[in-house]
């Protein structure tokens, strides 16, 4: 039983999330800073910039691939959104997010098609993103002068969400019924556990690699556009850093950059212990390098466990018990 | 007599009042929860401000809490508003970027909470969501260097020549504000041509390839006159580069003129050796101190004016001693 439970691919992510918010709670000892809904909103607001790039790139990561140039869509889709303006905020969206579908796609046709490395490829679209976006911004911040729809989507409802978190929070669901229900979820597994053999099996390798780079590029460019609204604003040296707490939540949440393993589900749950983390200890007025010690220690212990060796060792141990 | 016993009576409650006032400002701040919001809490520039902050305010009975968050204008608005929604008495923030932060600070005036913006000149326009800004003038410090650059090229000889800025990041905030300023002071003189303007963000080793890229570009053209680095390791990075290139530096007609932004101890020792004309003092001691002042007197009940500067003065040859410990930090 106990093992069955510890093989689930979210049992981990669970764990590490709910570990921190024990040591958390325990740090605070009962003062009320960490078990309150201002944490709890916070933590989702973290969720709502990073959940969407994270899981993007985690979809990439489960099919053994890289996608760098999500931070690149991020901020192009923001500045098209302060471009085009708040007077045609549905327009704006539009062009954002058809921006980031096109950019993804692109990139997925160039990995199959050449047979590229995805590193390479992603990371000439990050350049070349960014770049678009000094060009269009003339290096300057834009504003994106609505500050009653910046209020909208940042604005508390029911105590813990926002508008913008609740978006995220939709469509992580969304991806994780999806990717539970239907044989997509496993052909992703397969392709990135061995994909020549998933190619044999008739998963269509091609289609599914180009649709995952379409899906991360729509991810990146919904999350940039909605933070610009957020933050009314937007530059092209990007409002935020994206890929490594992306990265981090990827694995936090169960991916591994060798491939087929994660879950959407895991994902969220990486992002939210990021979260939990910095509103925690936040909350808690923890000096501000001490976010970075608490989940470096975090992502060393679990890349520490993911070693072999490690695994082999457990698992005996677990046999013996 | 008694004139002299209601003198003494007078100077007595006039003390009385004094100390009345102080011990009430002390007691209006004591145990008051003040969150400083930082950009990169490890610079040395802005852990000078950190550093003098904290301990006036401390010594005032202020709890101080401090967040950093680099560059990252979510990460900041976020950490603001955590902030906001832990009902801190006060909030001081430097904003990594001007508009990100504007609508953070209307959630704070929602709240009722007062808002010191730090170093970094605040947004056109948004006055009424914050009580002060403590910092300096931006743009005079770009006219200060532009006038010194007009007085330098004059002292050696020129009647005109090539100046070229190498500046921080000029998507927003200081960079722009110190650039219009410089234009505008070196107008001044139509025959000082600005013939490059390069963004370095700040950063050492791009300002340091910008130069090296800019005495090649211009040397086929009888070279540069001048360089302004728009702060002082910008300047270095450029004394460095024009050594590397062979180039003369110095304040002579056949020398490069280099001219640094806001003071640092290498630009200092530049500035002494006869290698940087010139500085302008920016120190991050007297920014904290005069944080704590500010928040001292709004607990105290006081209206403070919108901005509250700190005095911005050239740095050279002349005046050097009197700055060199104030910009060793």
């Amino acid at each position: 039983m106990f093992k069955s439970l510890r093989a689930h691919p979210l049992a981990r992510p669970l764990a590490i999330f709910l570990g921190c918010f024990a040591l958390l709670a325990l740090a605070d000892r009962g003062a009320g800073n960490v078990l309150s809904s201002a944490t709890a909103f916070s933590m989702l607001e973290t969720f709502a910039t990073g959940a969407l790039v994270a899981l993007g790139l985690g979809l990439a990561m489960m099919i053994r691939e890289f996608d760098l140039s999500v931070a690149g869509v991020f901020s192009l889709a923001g500045c098209l959104m302060a471009l085009i303006g708040p007077e045609d905020p549905r327009l704006a969206f539009a062009a954002a997010l058809a921006a980031g579908v096109l950019v993804g796609a692109a990139q997925g046709l160039i990995i199959v098609r050449l047979r590229l490395s995805s590193v390479g490829v992603t990371l000439g679209g990050l350049l070349t993103c960014v770049g678009l976006a000094y060009v269009l911004t003339e290096n300057r911040s834009l504003p994106y002068d609505n500050l009653e729809a910046t209020m909208a989507v940042t604005r508390r409802l029911w105590g813990v969400f926002s508008l913008r978190s609740l978006v995220s929070v939709a469509i992580v669901a969304l991806v994780a019924i999806v990717f539970g229900a239907t044989r997509w979820g496993r052909e992703v597994i397969a392709m990135g556990s061995d994909r020549r053999a998933a190619t044999t099996a008739g998963v269509p390798v091609a289609g599914l690699l180009v649709a995952i780079f379409a899906f991360s590029g729509f991810c990146a460019a919904l999350s940039g556009a909605m933070l610009t609204m957020a933050l009314a604003t937007a530059a092209a040296s990007g409002l935020s850093d994206v890929i490594p707490p992306a990265a981090a939540a990827a694995i936090l949440g169960g991916v591994s950059l060798a491939g087929g393993t994660g879950r959407p589900l895991g994902i969220a749950l990486g992002v939210l212990t990021l979260g939990l983390l910095r509103a925690g200890l936040n909350a808690l007025g923890a000096p501000p390098f001490i976010n970075d010690v608490a989940l470096g220690a975090i992502l060393l212990a679990v890349g520490v466990l993911d070693g072999p060796e490690i695994a082999r060792r457990l698992a005996a141990f677990g046999g013996r018990g | 007599m008694t004139k002299r016993v209601s003198k003494i009576l007078m100077a007595g409650v006039a003390g009385l009042a004094l100390a009345c006032s102080a011990g009430g400002a002390l007691a209006d701040a004591k145990g008051k929860k003040v969150l400083m919001v930082q950009s990169f809490a490890v610079h040395p520039y802005v852990a000078g401000i950190i550093k003098s902050f904290k301990a006036k305010a401390e010594s005032l009975g202020m709890e101080v809490t401090v967040q950093a968050a680099g560059v990252d204008a979510a990460l900041q608005a976020r950490q603001f508003d955590d902030g906001v929604a832990r009902k801190f008495d006060l909030i001081i923030v430097q904003p990594v970027s001007e508009q990100a932060i504007v609508p953070a600070l209307a959630r704070a005036k929602e709240a009722g909470i007062p808002v010191i913006i730090s170093n970094n000149s605040p947004k056109d326009g948004t006055e009424a969501l914050y009580q002060t800004f403590v910092g300096q003038d931006q743009n005079e410090m770009g006219r200060v260097v532009g006038r010194q650059i007009v007085k330098s090229f004059k002292e050696s000889g020129r009647e005109g020549g090539k100046v070229a800025l190498i500046t921080g990041a000029l998507t927003e905030g200081l960079g722009p504000r110190r650039l219009a300023g410089i234009k505008e002071a070196i107008a001044a003189n139509p025959k000082i041509e600005i013939v490059a303007v390069e963004d370095a963000r700040w950063d050492t080793a791009t300002g340091e390839r910008i130069a090296g890229q800019l005495f090649a570009r211009f040397a086929a053209q009888g070279g540069l006159d001048g360089v302004y680095g728009m702060a002082d390791n910008l300047a270095l990075a450029t004394i460095k580069a024009a050594e590397a290139a062979g180039i003369p530096l110095g304040s002579g007609p056949k020398q490069l003129l280099v001219f640094g932004g806001n003071c640092q101890k290498e630009g200092i020792d530049a500035l002494k050796a006869g290698k940087m004309v010139s500085s302008v003092s920016q120190i991050p001691t007297y920014v904290g101190e005069k944080l704590a002042d500010a928040a001292n007197d709004i607990f105290s009940g006081k209206t403070l004016p919108k901005e509250t500067l700190l005095p911005v003065e050239l740095i050279d040859q002349a005046n050097v001693a009197k700055w060199e410990a104030a910009c060793t930090y």
